[in-house]
């Protein structure tokens, strides 16, 4: 299956966006716990034998169709996330590379909109599937006709 | 952490203000990039109004974070390779406004290594106005792992 160079709102099911490799980083993480006010010593190095675990909420941002290389939105148009569907299979220690890999499995209308659900799967270097999450997106404005 | 969930048994996290230093963090990108923050509807003040909103709109994810918290709190480690989750975004939260995770034990069924729980979760603002709404699942270890 061929990447799709497509604007958003011209998807359609059976593409897939270029994938996101990256590494959360411990500053990155302690970004991340200031925004959720949630310093929980699991996220923190407290001991030189534990390894602190990335917050799992930098995952679902990382998981964002938004972070795909591929992304890209016409003119005037939007990107809006109505509802998404996660499920968490393994802990990630800060450090860890992760690739995330978007496809789109459906589309459907509603209310007049058209909307999008695409699935991110979230993968550590060994191949082990860290999170899935599925994501139904409208991208208002420049809707496919 | 509680040891038993039981049916209809509610769970309540912190009211926490969603302040625009918090959305700065979550939505502005990475710290050390350059032109930090990012500007975008749910840090900028300017592209928000362009888009018809009176403040910057948090992201529905960083409440979903509020959720995620509960559900550590609530399943420990168990949560990070077992928990599902699934919301949607019924109203926004902007910038400034205060949100707290809320969740209802749905259902419990025993299984051989603990029980699955089923929970009904939302978050709500001081007014009661549900923000996100929807279900979670996880199972709850007879002893948490220490990991």
């Amino acid at each position: 299956m061929a990447l799709t160079t497509k604007f958003a709102h011209e998807l359609e099911p059976g593409d897939e966006y270029a994938p996101l490799e990256f590494v959360v980083t411990k500053d990155m993480n302690q970004q991340f716990l200031f925004a959720q006010e949630d310093f929980d010593p699991r996220y923190l190095s407290s001991k030189e034998d534990s390894v602190a675990l990335v917050h799992p909420s930098i995952l679902l941002q990382m998981a964002a169709n938004t972070k795909s290389p591929s992304f890209k939105l016409a003119a005037g148009s939007g990107s809006i996330l109505s509802e998404a569907e996660t499920t968490f299979a393994k802990p990630v220690a800060i450090g860890t590379k992760l690739t995330v890999r978007w496809r789109v499995t459906t589309a459907y209308e509603k209310r007049g909109r058209r909307y999008y659900v695409m699935v991110a799967e979230m993968e550590d270097a060994n191949g082990g599937l860290v999170l899935q999450r599925t994501l139904h997106l409208t991208f208002p404005g420049r809707e496919a006709k | 952490m509680p040891a038993q969930m039981l049916d209809g048994e509610t769970y309540t996290g912190c009211m926490r203000e969603l302040s625009i230093a918090r959305l700065l963090a979550f939505s502005g990108g990475a710290l050390a990039s350059t032109g930090w923050p990012a500007k975008n509807l749910h840090t900028d003040p300017d592209k928000a109004a362009e888009a018809g909103l009176p403040a910057p709109i948090a992201s529905g994810v960083q409440c979903e974070g509020d959720i995620i918290r509960l559900m550590t709190e609530l399943f420990g480690n168990a949560w990070f390779e077992h928990g599902k989750l699934h919301v949607k975004y019924p109203r926004p939260v902007f910038a400034g406004m205060s949100v707290r995770a809320c969740a209802r034990v749905r259902a419990r069924e025993v299984r051989r290594e603990g029980s699955l729980i089923e929970l009904d979760v939302w978050c709500e603002t001081p007014d009661m106005a549900v923000v996100v709404v929807g279900s979670a699942s996880c199972i709850k270890y007879e002893v948490e792992d220490s990991r």
